[in-house]
């Protein structure tokens, strides 16, 4: 039964963490006032889907690659949550649609470029892209955790895949590049503005996918731990100084 | 009406999954259900309208800390309770003694009217919802045991820092003891043990011979 859930798993929070993305000034499912953390929540939720399919394929690559990713996206949850913390002390909310409405006059990717970055880093670690995809190395591993699955249940898992770089460049759109806000169009024409950021995100995916190797695991795991982290504290504590400083004048 | 009955439904799977995850001989579907209970008691916060706390409990309990556990324990390729010995007798006296206090205060509860705090939230009608409400009062009036709490989570990273090392013969340091788990599996873990030091060689070999039972591929020893 496991077997059968895990790739219903891989796809469900995807889909759900777009009840909180804002698309378009009116355009948006329900703005709940902890958007951001239901994001990752659900986020934290996808990792199962890849332990649980690793494990109950009974299956030494599957499971290698369950508890590769696992704790890879363990790892860099926590920094892909410190990075947007930047944000959050800027807009002062944890809605999205707050967040957007913030970055009217300037998106917050001026004031947070080293936040972006490592959002972005992180970004593809979560949803286990190239140059980070060692739980489905084939050289090693022969596909990873889905190794025993065919089908739709394949098909779910890379329709999960998807899904989530669409969301996790959707979230990117909303929190560092100003969500729907540009100029020239119409409120009711806004939501356009979103889908070019949009496609701009997924076209830098695809990018770095066809243009870096693979890390080694320790690699990963070390530059995870002992870049990301810290350079994501040091950003959380210089915006923290900065807006202190700003609030004192 | 469809607040009771989301809550009605919300406690129903709580109920049953934790009864599911006691109940359950297989380890790792017992700690399935426990998620479920989370996830259900995550939403039963939402419908307090505790927004805070509900996500909290999904991105920590469910997120972080329930798959380190499944992580370990399918690492360690834990089979079904084994139930005999004194020491299974005893555990049994103290879980019926355990069990039995519980039922009492239960039928203290019901004989007062099942009530025992408030049970409607207190200050619903904030506009920015609790998130803010919790970091004030965490910052001024629980400031001290907040602190106390960072301060027990620092030791427990340094121990768990500790006994990462003396594990590995200190050639990971810094390292979470989940990660150094999965270190140990690749080769490079495995030619640092022999070179460890007479002591740390003592620590390490219990913990070798229980955990090197399951399926690792290059582990030391």
């Amino acid at each position: 039964m496991v077997f059968t859930i895990a790739p219903m798993l891989a796809v469900a929070p995807a889909l759900i963490t777009y009840s909180v993305i804002p698309i378009g000034p009116n355009f948006i499912i329900t703005d709940i006032n902890v958007g951001l953390l239901l994001f990752l929540a659900m986020s934290s939720i996808g990792v199962y889907a890849v332990t649980l399919a690793g494990w109950s394929s009974n299956n030494k690559y599957a499971l290698i690659g369950g508890l590769r990713s696992a704790a890879q996206m363990i790892s860099y949850e926590l920094a892909m949550g410190l990075s947007t913390i930047g944000v959050l002390l800027m807009s002062g909310s944890l809605s999205l649609l707050d967040i957007v409405k913030a970055q009217q006059s300037m998106w917050f990717i001026a004031y947070q470029p080293l936040a972006f970055l490592i959002f972005m880093i992180t970004a593809l670690a979560e949803t286990n892209r190239t140059p980070f995809d060692l739980p489905e190395a084939e050289a090693e591993l022969v596909a990873g955790f889905h190794t025993e699955y065919s089908s739709m249940k394949f098909g779910l898992f890379f329709l999960g895949e998807f899904m989530n770089v669409i969301t996790i460049c959707a979230v990117a759109v909303t929190l560092f590049l100003g969500g729907w806000n540009g100029p020239w169009l119409p409120d009711s024409l806004k939501f356009l503005w979103f889908f070019a950021k949009l496609a701009v995100l997924i076209f830098v995916f695809m990018w770095v996918r066809w243009t870096y190797p693979r890390l080694r695991y320790d690699q990963l795991m070390s530059f995870g731990w002992k870049v990301l982290l810290p350079l994501a504290l040091a950003n959380v504590l210089a915006t923290g100084l900065v807006m202190g400083l700003g609030q004192r004048q | 009406m469809i607040m009771t009955a989301l809550f009605v439904t919300f406690a129903a799977i709580m109920v049953v999954s934790s009864l599911f995850m006691v109940l359950h001989k297989n380890p790792v579907t017992s700690a399935l259900f426990l998620v479920v209970t989370f996830c259900s008691l995550a939403g039963i916060y939402l419908l307090l309208q505790a927004e805070f706390l509900g996500m909290v409990q999904i991105v920590v309990y469910a997120g972080a800390i329930m798959v380190l556990f499944l992580f370990v324990i399918m690492y360690l390729n834990l089979g079904q309770d084994v139930e005999r010995g004194a020491q299974m007798a005893v555990r049994r006296v103290l879980g019926w003694a355990i069990g039995a206090m519980l039922l009492l205060q239960a039928a203290m509860l019901v004989g007062r009217g099942w009530v025992s705090g408030p049970t409607a939230p207190e200050n619903v009608a904030q506009p920015a919802g609790n998130t803010q409400a919790i970091g004030a009062i965490l910052y001024t009036k629980f400031l001290f045991p907040f602190e106390l709490t960072s301060i027990l989570l620092l030791v427990a990273m340094v121990g768990a820092v500790v006994i990462a090392r003396g594990r590995l013969g200190g050639t990971f340091p810094g390292l979470s003891p989940a990660t150094a788990r999965l270190e140990r599996t690749t080769p490079a873990a495995a030619p640092a043990a022999p070179a460890a030091p007479a002591v740390s060689t003592e620590i390490r070999e219990p913990v070798g011979a229980g955990a090197g039972s399951g399926s690792e591929p290059g582990g030391h020893a």
